[in-house]
């Protein structure tokens, strides 16, 4: 209280707002507060400081944020976001109005959940985990169906009833799963790969509707994955036709409901009966056509002329026989008739050009050759003797033997005929061949005077 | 698993009865071979549907270990 007071009863604005403000920032509530709500009209100014409200169902509160604070925020503040808040509140002089200026602000609890699903969400879609290429069919006519969830809930009442109802030749196996709590998790997971153990034909994860924090673990990214992971074809069917967890959106098939997801699973039993009749009463029809076909085209078949009157198959070609029968006859009468004349023909030719005259000319011919032949054979060979007979009395006077019988003879010494005293030493031993006889002597001179 | 008059399964009738209708739709079958066909077509759909009406859905739970202590 200042002195003006007394002065004046009035005061002015601006003291009147100096004193809130002094109030505000003395109080120990006021300068450290913990708020949460949610955000509204968030504005950034360029300078980095960020400008909001927080509300709930019942107030507005304006807010600050300066830019040193912000710098260290790890999400981006948006319209609708949940927050929990820490600050102090204090008065804007300029305006009056009270604000929470704030210094630390973080997503509040399922906020941040969110948060990190969408990064989930979009990390994975990224990376094409919910691409139609991953997603596997549905078998047609399924045996075998694994339901995991949980017992007590009404959704497996449901699931059951509506499979019964549509496709009782399917067996089921439920398997009872924790679908919620913070158990939850860890129990689907293992229950998912036990069920893809069980090689039934598909599997269904199912349960009813809740709170965002009931179905969160359908939300979980290790859960997702899991399915992603499983050889079995996976139905989801979370919560109501509202819900939309990360489950769903890696699922082989995302149905809305749990009693949906059990109709996704099986055909229906009253479809197939009308399919039966349908095919039976189209297999009965084209048979009919067939038949009605088949006999008109005997019918057909069976009037046909040369059917119904079968000499005429034959008519025409036993005349044709006829004539080529005649035609036969007359070409082989005329073709001997023509043989015969030719034949005499040949005959007639024949005798006149007979060898007979030439024949016996050509022996005169050769009887005469014959003989200059001998006559001249006969001159050749008495030539030839004589010529013969002076060779060898020729040969005769060359003759060693004829020599020798003129009284020379011949001396060898070891085989070799003698023809120079060189050869031969004394006392060699040499043989002398005469005209008739020989003898042999041992050399007791050796003259080398030149006389041969 | 299922009523089976013989050693098929549901499934594989059903495939083999579109199988016939499909044949039967074709011209190039004989009339013997349809009437053959017509003959299956007609057991197999009587087979099916006896097969659809004797059928009982069964359910097995299985209780996995910590599967149902909470909650």
């Amino acid at each position: 209280m200042s002195s003006k007071m007394e002065n004046s009863k009035y005061l002015s604005v601006g003291a009147l707002t100096r004193y809130l403000k002094y109030k505000f920032d003395q109080d120990p509530y006021l300068t450290r507060v913990f708020l949460k709500g949610e955000l509204s009209n968030v504005k950034r100014h360029t300078s980095g400081h960020v400008f909001f409200a927080i509300k709930d169902e019942q107030s507005v509160v304006r807010a600050i944020m300066f830019s040193r604070n912000a710098g260290s925020l790890k999400f981006k503040p948006e319209e609708g976001q949940s927050v929990l808040v820490e600050g102090r509140v204090s008065i804007f002089e300029s305006s009056g109005q009270y604000q929470v200026y704030v210094e630390k602000m973080e997503m509040d609890g399922i906020g941040l959940l969110f948060e990190k699903l969408e990064q989930d969400k979009k990390q994975l879609a990224e990376k094409g985990y919910f691409d139609a290429q991953h997603k596997k069919p549905l078998p047609r006519y399924p045996r075998t169906i694994t339901i995991i969830s949980s017992e007590t809930g009404a959704a497996v009442k449901d699931m059951i009833t509506t499979l019964g109802r549509r496709y009782p030749l399917v067996s089921v196996t439920v398997i009872n799963t924790l679908m919620q709590g913070p158990r939850s998790r860890q129990a689907v997971i293992d229950n998912l790969g036990y069920a893809d153990r069980l090689e039934n034909d598909v599997i269904i994860l199912a349960r009813g509707g809740g709170s965002i924090e009931d179905l969160w673990t359908f939300n979980e990214k290790d859960v997702a994955l899991k399915i992603f992971e499983m050889s079995t074809p996976v139905i989801t069917g979370i919560g109501h036709e509202t819900d939309t967890t990360l489950v769903d959106f890696i699922a082989d098939v995302r149905a809305a409901t749990p009693t949906a997801a059990a109709e996704m699973a099986v055909p229906d039993q009253q479809d197939i009966l009308e399919r039966l009749h349908q095919s039976e009463n189209h297999v009965s029809r084209r048979l009919a056509q067939k038949l009605d076909s088949s006999r008109s085209r005997l019918d057909t078949l069976g009037s046909y002329y040369k059917l119904k009157n079968p000499d005429l198959l034959y008519d025409q070609q036993a005349e044709r026989l006829v004539n080529l029968k005649d035609t036969l006859d007359d070409r082989m009468h005329n073709a001997i008739k023509d043989s015969s004349y030719r034949l005499s023909a040949m005959k007639e030719s024949v005798r006149y050009n007979t060898p007979g005259p030439e024949i016996r000319r050509g022996a005169e011919t050769l009887m005469e050759r014959r003989g200059q032949l001998d006559r001249a054979m006969r001159i050749r060979t008495g030539d030839s003797r004589k010529g013969l007979v002076r060779v060898i009395e020729s040969l005769n006077s060359l003759s060693p033997t004829n020599v020798l019988l003129r009284g020379y003879s011949f001396t060898t010494h070891k085989g070799t005929i003698v023809k120079d005293a060189h050869q031969l030493e004394l006392g060699d031993e040499v043989q002398s061949t005469f005209a008739e006889g020989s003898i042999v002597s041992k050399v007791t001179e050796v003259n080398h005077d030149g006389r041969n | 698993m299922m009523a089976e008059t013989e050693n098929e399964t549901f499934e594989e009738k059903m495939k083999q009865l579109e199988q016939i209708v499909k044949q039967l739709d074709e011209d190039e079958v004989s009339l013997e071979a349809s009437l053959k066909l017509y003959q299956k077509g007609v057991e197999l759909t009587a087979e099916c549907e006896k097969i659809l009406k004797d059928a009982e859905l069964k359910v097995e739970t299985l209780n996995r270990k910590g599967a149902d202590d909470e909650q």
